[in-house]
């Protein structure tokens, strides 16, 4: 029999299923070789530094996956981080003060997800297609709205948001924990996050056994819509500017840290460790090339190894077993 | 005293734009009933169990279970205790088998694993003590054979007290075995008060269990009777109408230019072994002959098919083609040696669904014709093919879909015939097939063997295989059980080398069927 | 058109409907638009992005998806900096970035074709390792100098017509008899319609994929060489835009997304779509941000209404 790489039923149970190993496997080396090559990597500065750049993405990888889970895809977070990021940071600037701000940029957020879940699951798009674009709409409404140009200061309890307090960690740390405490529950605890996988794992069946098509997709990308907007406050107090062009292009590496961490790209399989371990390579990776004082070129090498490594390890097994004709290919 | 039926259909209609799927259906189902619905593909019975699961609303008409009217939707349907098995069990591969059992949305918020392996666990229990399955609720469906994905389910229907049981032919892919399991199952759960109503090409397994038949033909009710006062033409007629199919013999056509090199028609296996699925096969194929392999489910049979053609790699024996040692390494080598290998699952490995029957009948194998890698004209050889093979449909640009199962089989059989193959292997060429397509594909098949190919078939229902074999193979766990000449051997001795992997075994009655 | 409607494909009919009536509009407005001039400029871009656009049809037409074209793009035009900065002729540096970008996309055959991974997570890998290499090879920086010989391909007009656009025509001209006439196309088809039934009809599945994504290479090599013509420069980031592009394009046309169709006048027809659409709406003097906008409303609008009259087909069947 195949091994199983099953889809977690029971979440916070330390399941080592193939892929999660290899991808600890694979962390173990980069630990192995940054000891080595920079010690520097694990003193209490850098490591507080990387956590800080993990929070924003881990945040909005939680929401992909469950877009992913559910079959889907969305290249539009990253136009959604931006319009979130410059809507909080104008209205801040206005004067209006954070208790209304922030729900608004929140609303926006989940508001921009479901019109991708309108278009997905009224009008049957192809998720990829409908995500395409909103992307291009969202960005080309974003960048006239600024009229490409920079937001250079953001509001004071934004900025205090963003800053680094218990040793070197922010808020976004803390924010990243409760929502892969709150994505587990949901995912693993309820009905509408299983419907997430069912959906994902086959559509057909999923109508048989009553899961409407509605509830996940609206459920997926909302949740992103939103998580998407809680990463773009501490995106944006990160950085401490905005701009139309924010984040072009980031929902690619988003995907990439899911997928890295194991989810299927066709639905149905995935997890939030996976996620997290995802998100963590990507990040030690880029935080040990500045470190290595590396051009950052280099980042884009090393990344897209990565992900053809990962891609080339989760489906070693199965290709082996097809190449050596130990089974045969529709199997 | 008439009880009042657990389930009512009452004059349903049902369009799909301007035809009629179902026109004035009527039929009732009580507690503890076996009903059968049978009819030719078409003939509206899919669309019936589709409004009863409630994926589909009918036009017109009522469905009431136990006096209560349906307003329609699957979830209501399950309230009501409607529970259907479909055909391609509609599981999720994904996730795993406590999950699949007891997972279904109940209304509440929250879901708990725990209980599920729980609900799952006790509802395996009530299908079949000590299921195998319980050991397996944390695995992956997609990880389990087919036999136990029924199983599965099966047991998913049971987990939320359902009082109908809807089954879509659910035992086209079983062995015997699994078959007479199900079958006995069915008459326990009626006899507990549960209404089964299943769907099935299957007269045999039909004749077994059924309180009843209902017969659909062209959307409506042909029949509606008790087996014992319906006899075997009544019912032939009631499902094809008077005039049936008329395949006759067509006059010996020539079988298509031979494209495909034939080899000296024959095909020889020594000593095949592969670790865990079969041992030490040898065998001889002709020209001119069908030999049939049979067996029981997991004897072996697909697996060994797959290595003859290189999909799986032997790990012991040889394979002679031609007298020619040959190691092949897929579907393209080995239609370069002559081998042909027309897998189980049509749609899945043979088939483009949503390409024209043209494109299917003769683009499919063009590769084999064309010179300088250009295509010719297709269509006036697909018009010829459709007429010489009889197949029935809409036209050679229609897609593929559009076609039943007989139809698409036909299609599948007609390509690789007027490519020219000469030796076949084709898995399960019947399943799901009606059965007057049935008739026209075994004919299809004499014929050709007659012209001179080699055909392998696979079969898993004793009828094909005793009606259409010259020579017949029984695999019984990974051993060749049986190689002998149908006219060698009666049903009792092909049914215990089945079983037993003896032909002399002695025969008893295998386990007590329910009554009639 | 008749091809068109057999496969049931209308939602080229659908788009090409709205631009019509969207030129109508815009010529009405502004008087430019129906100017010579203008559709000179606009024949330059369309062929450029129309090039990626055919292999982009393939591509989705055996059921996958190529992220790292713009990445591809930007690699050979690199290539073509770094073999100009060296002073090569012409010819030469024409071959090195069209083997710039074939290689690319025979790496990327070799990965989703030979070993089977999934087209969308290789793509994803290839187009962030190629953009890193295109951007260390050129130092984060573009080249410059290019000779009259290479920027000539921008230049040169046959009877008024560009001759990139020419050479556009030319190659979908070409794709379309692979697509419809040559055993490749069929293949190419077959197996975005179903994969496994192709692979057991005995198609060579593995080497007709590996031919897609190494074509796809080769045009996208050529693209990256009329861009360079075009801007007499060469930068990593040429091509950033043109994948959304290309899939928008051939998504425009009505090609299932999950593959099985395609159609070299659809994906045309998409391409076109696209920028007479945006330059009608820079001389309507739309701001260009909010161009970008409509332009993406386009493609949600078409798409929407190729499904939904699709579906009322399909419900009667």
């Amino acid at each position: 029999m195949r091994s199983s790489n099953s889809s977690a039923s029971a979440p916070l149970r330390l399941n080592f299923h193939r892929h999660e190993t290899k991808l600890a496997s694979l962390l173990l080396v980069l630990g192995i070789v940054l000891t080595v090559a920079a010690p520097r990597f694990f003193s209490s500065v850098n490591l507080a530094l990387l956590a800080r750049s993990m929070g924003v993405l881990l945040i909005i990888s939680v929401g992909m996956l469950n877009v992913i889970l559910a079959g889907g895809i969305d290249v539009s977070a990253g136009a959604i981080l931006a319009v979130v990021s410059v809507v909080l940071v104008r209205l801040g600037n206005h004067g209006l003060p954070a208790s209304i701000v922030l729900p608004l940029g929140l609303l926006t957020g989940a508001a921009l997800g479901a019109v991708n879940a309108a278009l997905i699951a009224e009008l049957r798009i192809p998720p990829i297609v409908a995500t395409l674009g909103t992307a291009g709409l969202f960005r080309g409404l974003l960048l006239e709205w600024t009229q490409g140009e920079w937001e250079s200061s953001i509001p004071s309890w934004l900025n205090a948001v963003g800053s680094p307090r218990w040793g070197g960690l922010d808020l976004s740390v803390l924010a990243a924990a409760l929502v892969m405490l709150a994505a587990a529950w949901i995912l693993h605890r309820t009905q509408i996050g299983r419907s997430l996988f069912r959906f994902g794992d086959s559509p057909l069946a999923a109508a048989r056994t009553g899961v409407s098509a509605r509830q996940p997709i609206y459920f997926a990308y909302i949740s992103l819509g939103l998580l998407t907007a809680i990463g773009a406050v501490f995106y944006a107090a990160q950085l401490g500017a905005v701009q139309g062009n924010a984040a072009n292009g980031y929902e690619l590496t988003v995907i990439a840290a899911v997928v890295l961490g194991g989810a299927d790209i066709l639905g149905g399989r995935g997890g939030l460790v996976g996620t997290f371990l995802g998100v963590l390579l990507l990040c030690s990776l880029q935080q040990a090339l500045v470190l290595l004082h590396v051009a950052t070129f280099w980042q884009n090498i090393a990344t897209g190894a990565i992900v053809l490594l990962g891609v080339i390890l989760s489906s070693a097994p199965r290709l082996h077993r097809t190449l050596t004709l130990q089974q045969s290919p529709s199997a | 005293m008439p009880l009042s039926p657990l389930l009512e259909i009452k004059e349903i209609w049902k369009y799909y734009g301007g035809t009629a799927a179902l026109r004035d259906v009527s039929a009732s189902l009580q507690a503890g009933e076996i009903l059968a619905l049978m009819g030719h593909n078409g003939a509206g019975k899919s669309t019936l169990v589709k409004i009863l699961a409630g994926s589909t609303r009918q036009d017109s008409g009522e469905i009431k279970v136990a006096g209560k009217i349906l307003s329609g939707g699957v979830r209501e349907a399950r309230a009501a205790g409607i529970a259907v098995i479909y055909q391609d069990l509609s599981l999720f591969p994904k996730l795993t088998v406590a999950e699949n059992i007891a997972g279904e949305p109940t209304g509440r918020r929250s879901y708990s694993w725990r209980a599920a392996k729980r609900a799952a666990a006790a509802s395996l229990q009530r299908v079949e003590a000590n299921s195998p399955l319980l050991s397996c609720l944390d695995r992956n469906v997609e990880d389990l054979p087919l036999a136990m994905k029924e199983r599965v389910a099966i047991a998913r229907a049971l987990t939320y007290d359902s009082r109908i049981l809807i089954l879509d032919e659910p035992t086209a892919s079983l062995s015997l075995q699994d078959t007479d399991h199900l079958l006995t199952y069915l008459r326990k759960l009626a006899g507990g008060g549960v209404g089964v109503l299943f769907v099935s090409h299957r007269l045999s397994d039909v004749r077994r269990i059924a309180d009843r038949y209902l017969v659909l033909r062209d959307g409506a009710v042909a029949l509606s009777a008790a087996p014992a006062e319906v006899s075997g033409n009544a019912l032939a007629r009631a499902m094809f109408g008077d005039s049936e199919e008329k395949d006759a013999a067509k006059p010996d056509r020539a079988v298509g230019q031979i494209r495909i090199s034939a080899p000296q028609d024959v095909l020889t296996v020594r000593n095949a072994t592969r670790r865990g699925e079969f041992t030490n096969i040898s065998m001889t194929l002709r020209a001119g002959e069908i030999a049939v392999l049979t067996g029981l489910t997991g004897a072996g049979r697909t697996e060994f098919a797959e290595a003859l053609v290189g999909l799986r790699r032997l790990d012991g024996g040889e394979l002679h083609v031609a007298g020619k040692l040959v190691s092949l390494s897929g579907p393209r080598s080995a239609m370069r040696n002559g081998l042909v290998y027309v897998p189980e699952d049509r749609l899945r490995t043979g088939l483009f669904v949503r390409r024209s029957t043209a494109e299917n009948l003769v683009g499919a194998t063009e590769h084999l014709r064309a010179g300088f890698g250009f295509l010719g004209k297709e269509t006036s050889r697909a018009d010829s093919a459709i007429s010489d093979f009889g197949i029935r449909c809409q036209g050679q640009d229609s897609t593929l879909e559009t076609l039943s199962g007989g139809n698409q089989q036909k299609v599948l059989l007609a390509r690789w015939q007027m490519a020219g193959a000469r030796v076949l292997i084709l898995d399960e060429p019947t399943a799901g097939v009606d059965v007057s397509a049935k008739t026209a594909i075994h004919t299809r098949l004499r014929e050709w063997a007659a012209a001179g190919a080699a055909l392998l078939v696979i079969s898993s229902e004793t009828d094909e295989v005793l009606d259409v074999a010259d020579r017949i193979l029984v695999f019984h766990a990974g051993n060749l059980a049986l190689d002998s000449l149908r006219t060698e051997i009666n049903r009792e001795q092909l049914m215990a080398a089945m079983l037993h992997g003896s032909a002399t075994a002695e025969q008893k009655p295998t386990q007590a069927r329910g009554e009639a | 058109m008749m091809a068109l409607r057999r496969s049931g494909n209308l939602q080229p009919g659908v788009v090409i409907l709205l631009v019509l009536f969207f030129c109508v509009y815009s010529g009405y407005r502004s008087g430019d638009f129906w100017s010579a001039l203008n559709w000179q400029l606009l024949a330059q871009p369309l062929a450029e992005a129309g090039l990626v656009s055919i292999g982009m049809m393939f591509v989705i037409a055996c059921g996958g998806i190529d992220l790292s074209v713009g990445s591809i793009v930007g690699a050979a035009a690199v290539t073509a900096g770094i073999a100009a900065h060296h002073h090569l002729p012409v010819p030469a540096i024409e071959a090195a970035a069209l083997a710039a970008g074939t290689l690319c996309g025979a790496f990327n055959g070799l990965l989703i074709g030979v070993f089977r991974l999934s087209s969308i997570l290789v793509t994803l890998g290839s187009m962030i390792l190629l953009s890193g290499i295109a951007l260390a090879l050129s130092d984060g920086g573009s080249f410059a100098g290019f000779p009259d010989g290479l920027l000539w391909w921008n230049d040169a007009t046959l009877l008024g017509i560009p001759v990139e656009f020419l050479l556009f025509l030319a190659g979908a001209a070409v794709a379309a008899v692979l697509l419809r006439y040559s055993l490749w196309g069929h293949y190419v088809v077959a197996i975005g319609s179903n994969r496994i039934a192709a692979r057991y009809s005995g198609y060579p599945v593995a080497l007709t994929l590996f031919g897609v994504y190494t074509l796809q290479g080769l045009l996208c090599g050529m693209t990256g060489i009329l861009l360079v013509a075009r801007l007499a420069s060469a930068r990593a980031d040429m091509g950033q835009g043109l994948m959304l592009m290309a899939i928008a394009a051939v998504v425009l046309g009505g090609a299932p997304i999950k593959g099985g169709s395609a159609s070299v006048i659809a994906t045309v027809v998409g391409v076109a779509a696209f920028y007479i659409v945006q330059d009608g709406l820079l001389l309507l003097d739309v701001p260009p941000f909010v161009q970008h906008a409509l332009t993406s409303v386009l493609l949600l609008v078409a798409v929407a209404a190729g499904i939904l009259l699709g579906a009322n087909r399909e419900e009667r069947g």
